[in-house]
């Protein structure tokens, strides 16, 4: 452990030999260049809060939260065939996809926002997501129930500070849903 | 005017091009490379070709040049491609070339699920690192095509090591500018947004608390919960988090607030993981390029052979 910490505080630069040859003017021109190059980027990704990958503004939990506010997060439900089943919440790859449950989740609520209620785009995004769960189902990569239709519900809870309330949100608010007419 | 801009690219020199051993440079190749090698060698990106475009929100020079979705097959093709030249340039073999083709397909590959939804901020660091390293002398030292240089030429591996050199010093510092600048820009994120006030024990206590909801219970653990019962302990943590986060920029420039922040900073985002399972290991994996191996690696010898020397007196 001391050899660990005694090796931090050394550098990583070497005593100059005398006979050192000097650096090549073109390799030195090419790490500045490279040197500005992050630092303005990341720069002016973080000044500008935008996002140029791989330029980011890394503000993840920066704003303030407060245990007063209630938490609203979006959530996909599969629609079973069978009336009598509740609604399954859809997560883990098997029954999401590549996409996963937050990316899911986010690209269907910017699809509602972007696009509005634009039918035909969220009836392929229903039916991508209807066909690869069916396809998790008989390669037997999850058990869930057969499902006839999905909706994206915004699901809000009042925090509580041990999340005893975790497993039951509060308010549900369906933003969108697609299957047969009388489920929905 | 002239003599403060002669002072400044004097200051600059002596920063970024001050001599340093290819052994440090190689080593932290062999051990970035290796590791993200190891990380996402199950990786795979073929499902992302059968994503409808509904989903399709393309970000940066996806939107800007139009690039497009490969087909599944070139998606598989690429992505083999991508691991067989992270491993080659972690062992050194056509070093140059793996570490261009690891650049330009992590460009690519890396960037393709950021189209779907949101962007993460784990990986960017992998492109930056690749970018340095490509354009550095990172295969003087540690790398088969060393060997093969010395096999060639039939040189005494003493005679053949290569001199201390700024070209094997800058390569180390823009990996520390890099990690800096993303702590640095988390850190100003939350001043920005919340001020000092980000350190109240509410703010955190209920960051820590929402991660038991979000995504039916994305964090592994339930320490957050038990951490939120204590608010001085909460303080300390924000605080701390602040510090770090801010303090990444005094590290590149001072050896002792390197081995105090950079051990810090990597305890810190083993706690993101564990406390709210969000995982940024590319980001602690890059950490190891604050570490002189080449120092620590001499040291260690020094204490291998003492201690030998030790045993063999004794008995």
């Amino acid at each position: 452990m001391r050899m660990a910490a005694d090796s931090m505080t050394t550098d990583t630069t070497t005593d100059i030999p005398p006979g050192a040859p000097p650096m090549p003017r073109r390799e030195k021109a090419v790490a500045t260049v490279l040197i500005l190059l992050i630092v303005i980027g990341s720069v002016v990704a973080s000044v500008a809060q935008r996002e140029y990958w791989p330029f980011l503004n890394y503000a993840m939990y920066a704003q303030y939260h407060s245990m007063r506010r209630p938490l609203v997060n979006m959530r996909l439900y599969g629609i079973p065939l069978d009336p009598r089943l509740p609604d399954v919440h859809l997560r883990g790859s098997a029954q999401t996809g590549p996409l996963g449950e937050s990316r899911l989740n986010e690209a269907l609520a910017r699809m509602v926002s972007t696009h509005g209620r634009d039918a035909s785009r969220l009836a392929e995004a229903a039916r991508y997501i209807l066909d690869h769960y069916e396809r998790g189902q008989l390669t037997g990569r999850h058990d869930g129930p057969k499902l006839v239709g999905i909706r994206l519900v915004a699901v809000q809870w009042q925090l509580d500070p041990m999340a005893r309330n975790a497993g039951e949100p509060g308010v549900r608010t369906q933003v969108f849903a697609y299957g047969p007419r009388e489920r929905l | 005017l002239n003599a403060a801009l002669h002072a400044l690219g004097r200051s600059w020199d002596q920063y970024w091009f001050q001599p340093a051993s290819a052994s440090n440079l190689g080593f932290c190749r062999l051990l970035f490379l290796g590791l993200m090698f190891w990380l996402y060698r199950h990786a795979t990106f073929e499902a992302f070709a059968r994503v409808p475009e509904a989903f399709l929100f393309p970000h940066g020079y996806f939107a800007q040049f139009s690039v497009p979705i490969a087909s599944a097959d070139v998606l598989r093709a690429m992505a083999l491609l991508w691991k067989v030249s992270l491993a080659l340039g972690a062992v050194g073999i056509f070093t140059r070339a793996s570490l261009v083709l690891a650049l330009v397909l992590s460009v690519y590959l890396l960037g393709v699920p950021h189209n779907f939804g949101k962007i993460n901020h784990a990986d960017a660091v992998v492109v930056l690192v690749l970018l340095t390293l490509a354009l550095s002398r990172c295969a003087d030292a540690w790398s088969v095509d060393r060997l093969v240089r010395r096999f060639r030429s039939r040189s005494m591996p003493e005679r053949d090591r290569p001199a201390p050199s700024g070209r094997y010093g800058w390569p180390i510092r823009t990996v520390w500018l890099i990690v800096s600048l993303i702590f640095a820009s988390a850190g100003v994120a939350k001043l920005r947004a919340a001020g000092l006030a980000w350190v109240h024990p509410e703010n955190l206590t209920t960051i820590l608390v929402q991660h038991q909801y979000h995504y039916g219970g994305m964090a592994p653990t339930t320490w957050g919960l038990t951490i939120g019962q204590y608010p001085g302990v909460v303080v300390l943590l924000a605080t701390g988090t602040l510090l770090i986060e801010l303090g990444m920029i005094a590290a590149m420039f001072s050896p002792r607030v390197r081995a105090v922040l950079v051990p810090a900073a990597v305890m810190m985002l083993g706690g993101f993981s564990r406390l709210l399972g969000v995982t940024f290991t590319p980001l602690a994996v890059t950490c190891l390029f604050f570490v002189p191996w080449d120092r620590a690696g001499t040291r260690l010898l020094a204490h291998a052979w003492s201690a030998g020397r030790g045993h063999v007196r004794g008995t």
